[in-house]
């Protein structure tokens, strides 16, 4: 019975099975919205925002259903729309705003809080906290492309070709775009690794030092990175 | 100059030995992380266990960034509400509410029809029967008492037969009541106070003093 109906799907073209994939909005966002949740996210740099433009990305997918040829994943046709929106947004000037007012950043010390991984030892997760920081830190200094490319292949796991598709840039060009950024990426990381002993060994004299009424404030322990 | 094969061997053997001597530069382990890495630097890699661990330690913070990526996003979504668009076509919904405004509808009239047969069905009584008189203290007309007893204790009759007897009841009745506070019958004698053949004695002694 279960071969019958696997070969039943298989024979429905996939054309028919995206189109039906793509009708049923319910599965297609609990299936989808975590991954593109993720890209949006850490391209935007804001959790609200994300947020939104995950929303108009699925709503825009609804709408637009009847016009998706096949030729691609359902995946990847929702990342491009992503993109789209991610680039509306640039040209509106708003990651401006969220870079000098980011009420609704991601917290990466929190994010780190909701690793399924229990069997790990404490060290270990601390490890991979300050590690993902440290990646995230160096992402905010690249270019809006070049974050794009770094995100979908290494947090994506998409092809070249997929994203060159997706980007609408030649397969060249998403290559450099990625040695650049990932020559960028481990220069930081490298100076953060490097630079994390000798603070610890010659820690900086806190500014608020200079005051003594403030010595029994809390923030004498800040907080982990905000992203 | 003509290349004698042994010396195309040794040739061959260098570039070998060169393969595993020569490690991996940096831009050969980012074309290896992109996933564009040739032929002959994938072939050392898998020989060489210094390259390994330094491929390892560059693919570390990229894969504990999509780690923890993956699980802020992954949480994100399970505890934040989807709207979902309805996926109920409209004429189902007009259907579901003529069907409730129906049912309503329909309710009611069976609600209302049944009160009013079990109206109609019931057996009347009669006004007087349920409409008692208050017992008149009539002491001089005992006699006559009977009829407003004989009146009050009717049974209700049948509802065709009882307008004759209640026309007779009611007028007996009110012949009663006429009677007792007819004032020939009010009398101190007809109430028992006083003989009527006894002269008037006056006063009684307390009022004379």
């Amino acid at each position: 019975m279960q071969l019958a109906l696997d070969a039943s799907i298989a024979n429905v073209p996939a054309t028919e099975r995206t189109a039906s994939e793509l009708d049923d909005m319910d599965t297609l966002v609990r299936t989808h919205r975590p991954r593109l949740l993720r890209f949006v996210a850490f391209s935007v740099g804001d959790a609200d925002l994300a947020e939104s433009i995950t929303q108009d990305c699925f709503l825009k997918a609804y709408n637009a259903r009847e016009r998706f040829r096949g030729d691609c994943s359902v995946s990847t046709w929702l990342t491009s729309i992503a993109v789209n929106l991610i680039r509306d947004q640039q040209r509106l000037q708003k990651f401006r705003f969220w870079r000098q007012a980011r009420a609704t950043a991601i917290d990466i010390t929190d994010a780190a809080n909701f690793l399924p991984s229990p069997e790990s030892s404490p060290e270990s997760r601390l490890l991979v906290k300050e590690k993902a920081a440290q990646v995230y830190a160096a992402l905010q200094n690249l270019s809006p492309n070049q974050r794009t490319v770094f995100l979908m292949r290494f947090s994506e796991d998409l092809e070249l070709s997929e994203i060159a598709a997706i980007t609408n840039i030649p397969v060249n060009t998403v290559k450099t775009h990625l040695h650049r950024a990932l020559k960028s990426v481990r220069a930081q990381v490298r100076a953060a690794q490097s630079a994390t002993p000798d603070q610890a060994r010659n820690p900086k004299p806190r500014r608020r030092a200079r005051s003594s009424q403030h010595t029994a404030s809390p923030e004498s322990h800040p907080a982990g990175e905000t992203l | 100059m003509n290349n004698h094969p042994d010396q195309l061997a040794f040739i061959a053997a260098e570039s070998s030995a060169a393969r595993l001597t020569h490690h991996l530069t940096p831009d050969q382990i980012d074309d290896l992380l992109i996933g564009d890495l040739a032929a002959t630097p994938a072939a050392h890699l898998a020989a060489c266990t210094l390259c390994a661990e330094r491929v390892a330690a560059a693919r570390s913070p990229i894969a504990s960034f999509q780690q923890v990526s993956t699980a802020w996003s992954e949480r994100r979504s399970a505890t934040l509400p989807i709207p979902i668009p309805s996926q109920r076509p409209s004429w189902q919904r007009h259907t579901a509410w003529a069907t409730a405004t129906l049912s309503m509808a329909l309710g009611f009239a069976f609600i209302n029809a049944t009160h009013q047969f079990s109206v109609l069905n019931t057996p009347q009584p009669a006004p007087a029967a349920s409409a008692q008189p208050a017992p008149i203290q009539q002491p001089s007309v005992a006699p006559k008492a009977p009829a407003l007893t004989e009146t009050a204790s009717i049974a209700p009759p049948p509802r065709a037969a009882h307008s004759a007897a209640q026309v007779s009841a009611d007028n007996q009745m009110l012949h009663n009541i006429d009677a007792s506070l007819d004032p020939a019958t009010d009398s101190p004698a007809a109430l028992g106070l006083q003989s009527p053949t006894a002269p008037n004695p006056g006063p009684p002694a307390s009022i004379q003093d």
